[in-house]
C-alpha cells in the first residue's frame, strides 16, 4: 500500500471518528473561549480596580484583595502547561473529591480556566489602551467607577482587544489537543485510535494536521477581516486629532 | 448678600512633592462668567480640574453650592452632576452615537426615563445646532461639531456651573467661532461659567471677571476692564503679545 492509499483508506474507514474529533475540538475551542472570555473579563475588572483616596478602608481592603487574587490566578494559569493543569484537576477531582467525571467535562473546565487567564490579560491591555479622557469625561458627568467601566471602558476595551482574543481562540483550537491526556475524544485522540489498530501513524496524523490547518486558516481569515473593519475609521481620526493637539502645545 | 456659588480659599495642589498651585483664593457668584488666562503651565487647567475633583487638592477649601469638596463625606458623584465640564480634547464616548452620548449619562446618573432623556437631548442638540447630526458616530464629526456635542452632553445634566478647559485649543481656526458662539449663547442665558482659554478677545469680551495665573499663583482676579488696564508688569507683557496683530 502506498502512502496515498493508506491516507484514503483511513479517511474511508475512520471518517466518523475524525468527524467526531473535529466536532469535539471545535466545541472545546469555542465553548472554552467564550467561558474563558466571561471569566477573563471578571479577572480583568478585579485586577483594574482603582483605589481612591476617598474610599472607606474596608472598600480599599476588598479592592486590594480582589486585585491580588486576580494577579495570582493569572500568573499560575499562564505559568504552568495546560497539560499539567488538566492532569492535576482531573485526578484531584477523581481521587480526593470523589468526582467520577469524564474527561470531556473536566477538559472543558480546565481549558476555560486556562483561557480566562490569557484573555484577562488581553482585556486588561484593551482597558489600558482606552483614552484616559474617556474615563475623565464619564467621571465628570457623575458616573460611578463601576458605571464608567460598564458603559464606557469595557465596550471600547473589548473592541480594542478583539484581535488578540481571536488569536487566543486560534491557540485554543490547537492547544485542546493536549487534553487527550485525560481521554477527551478530540482530534488528536481520533488519530491515535485510528493508528493504534492500523499502524498508519504518519497518515493518520497527516489527516488531523490538515484538519487543524483548515480550522486555523478559517479563523485567521475571520481575524483579518475583523481587524480591517475595526481599524479603518478610528485610527485615522485619532491620529488626526492627536496631530492637532500637538500643534497647539 | 447670599453665599457665592463657588468659594475657593487657600487652595494648594502638589504633584510628587512639587507645588503646582500656591494658595489660591477667589469667589464666583451665580450667573458670573469667569475666565482664567495666563501662560501655558501656569496651572489654569489644574485649578479647573480641582473644582470637580478630577484632581484631588492637597489642601485648602473649596465650597460649591454650599457643599464642602474637601470633606471626605461629600458624595463626589452627586456633586459632579451639578458641575458640567468641557475638555480640550472633547472626550465624547467613542462607543456611542451623538445621541447616545447625551442620553446615557442622563439615564444612568440622573435616572431619567429613556423618553425624557431623549427629549432633553434633542433640546440641547438643537441649542448647539447639531440636531441633524444626532445619529452620527463620533468619528464622523469635525472637531467643532464634537466640541458642540460635548457641550450639549454636559448641558443635558442641567448643571449649575459649567467648566470649560481650553475648549477651542484643539480646533482648526475655522471651527473656533462655532464653539465660542455656543458659549456666548450660554452667557446670555445666565449660566455660571468658569473658562480656561487662550482666546483673549473672547475672554475679555464675555467675562465678568478674569483671573490671571502665572507660575501657579493667582496674580490678579478682577473685572475684565481692570485686568486689561492693569499696571502689573507681568500682565501687561502677557497681554501685549496677544493684543498685537489681532
Amino acid at each position: 500500500m502506498s502512502s496515498w492509499d493508506k491516507f484514503c483508506y483511513l479517511l474511508q474507514t475512520y471518517w466518523p471518528l475524525f468527524l467526531q474529533g473535529l466536532g469535539n475540538t471545535l466545541f472545546l475551542a469555542i465553548a472554552g473561549s467564550i467561558a474563558g472570555l466571561i471569566l477573563g473579563m471578571g479577572l480583568a475588572l478585579l485586577r483594574n480596580f482603582s483605589v481612591s483616596k476617598r474610599d472607606a478602608w474596608s472598600l480599599k481592603a476588598v479592592k486590594e484583595f480582589g486585585k491580588w487574587c486576580s494577579i495570582i490566578y493569572i500568573e499560575i494559569f499562564r505559568g504552568t502547561p495546560l497539560m499539567v493543569q488538566a492532569m492535576l484537576v482531573y485526578f484531584y477531582g477523581k481521587m480526593y473529591l470523589g468526582f467520577n467525571w469524564d474527561g470531556e467535562l473536566c477538559g472543558l473546565i480546565v481549558l476555560s480556566l486556562n483561557t480566562a487567564a490569557y484573555m484577562a490579560e488581553d482585556v486588561r491591555s484593551g482597558i489600558n489602551s482606552v483614552d484616559k479622557g474617556q474615563i475623565e469625561a464619564a467621571r465628570s458627568l457623575g458616573f460611578t467607577n463601576f458605571q464608567t467601566m460598564i458603559f464606557v471602558v469595557f465596550p471600547q476595551a473589548l473592541k480594542n482587544s478583539i484581535p488578540t482574543l481571536l488569536n487566543d481562540y486560534i491557540m485554543n483550537i490547537k492547544d485542546s489537543s493536549v487534553l487527550n491526556v485525560i481521554s477527551v475524544s478530540e482530534l488528536y485522540m481520533a488519530a491515535r485510535i485510528a493508528n493504534s489498530t492500523t499502524y498508519m501513524v504518519v497518515e493518520s496524523f497527516l489527516i488531523i494536521a490538515i484538519i487543524y490547518l483548515i480550522l486555523t486558516l478559517i479563523a485567521s481569515m475571520i481575524l483579518k477581516i475583523v481587524e480591517k473593519k475595526l481599524s479603518s475609521p478610528y485610527v485615522k481620526k485619532v491620529a488626526h486629532i492627536g496631530r492637532r493637539e500637538r500643534a497647539h502645545v | 448678600m447670599s453665599e457665592p456659588l463657588v468659594k475657593v480659599s487657600g487652595l494648594r495642589k502638589e504633584f510628587d512633592g512639587e507645588e503646582i498651585l500656591h494658595n489660591i483664593s477667589f469667589e464666583v457668584e451665580s450667573q458670573e462668567t469667569v475666565s482664567f488666562i495666563g501662560p501655558s503651565g501656569a496651572g489654569k487647567s489644574t485649578l479647573l480640574r480641582c473644582l470637580n475633583l478630577l484632581e484631588e487638592p492637597t489642601s485648602g477649601s473649596i465650597v460649591i453650592d454650599g457643599e464642602d469638596l474637601m470633606d471626605s463625606k461629600t458624595n463626589v458623584n452627586k456633586l459632579r452632576q451639578k458641575i458640567g465640564m468641557v475638555f480640550q480634547s472633547f472626550n465624547l464616548f467613542k462607543n456611542l452615537s451623538v445621541l447616545g452620548n447625551i442620553v446615557t449619562p442622563q439615564t444612568q446618573v440622573l435616572h431619567r426615563s429613556k423618553e425624557e432623556a431623549t427629549a432633553v437631548a434633542l433640546k440641547t442638540l438643537a441649542k448647539v445646532h447639531l440636531l441633524d447630526h444626532k445619529d452620527f458616530k463620533i468619528f464622523q464629526l469635525s472637531g467643532g461639531q464634537q466640541q458642540r456635542a460635548a457641550i450639549a452632553r454636559a448641558l443635558a445634566m442641567n448643571p449649575k456651573i459649567m467648566l470649560f478647559d481650553e475648549p477651542t485649543s484643539a480646533l482648526d481656526p475655522e471651527m473656533i467661532d462655532e464653539v465660542l458662539d455656543v458659549i456666548r449663547d450660554l452667557r446670555k442665558e445666565g449660566m455660571t461659567m468658569l473658562i480656561v482659554t487662550h482666546e483673549m478677545r473672547f475672554a475679555f469680551d464675555i467675562s465678568t471677571k478674569i483671573g490671571f495665573l502665572d507660575g501657579g499663583s493667582l496674580i490678579a482676579f478682577d473685572a475684565a476692564d481692570k485686568i486689561a488696564n492693569s499696571d502689573n508688569k507681568r500682565i501687561q507683557s502677557f497681554l501685549k503679545n496677544y493684543n498685537g496683530p489681532r
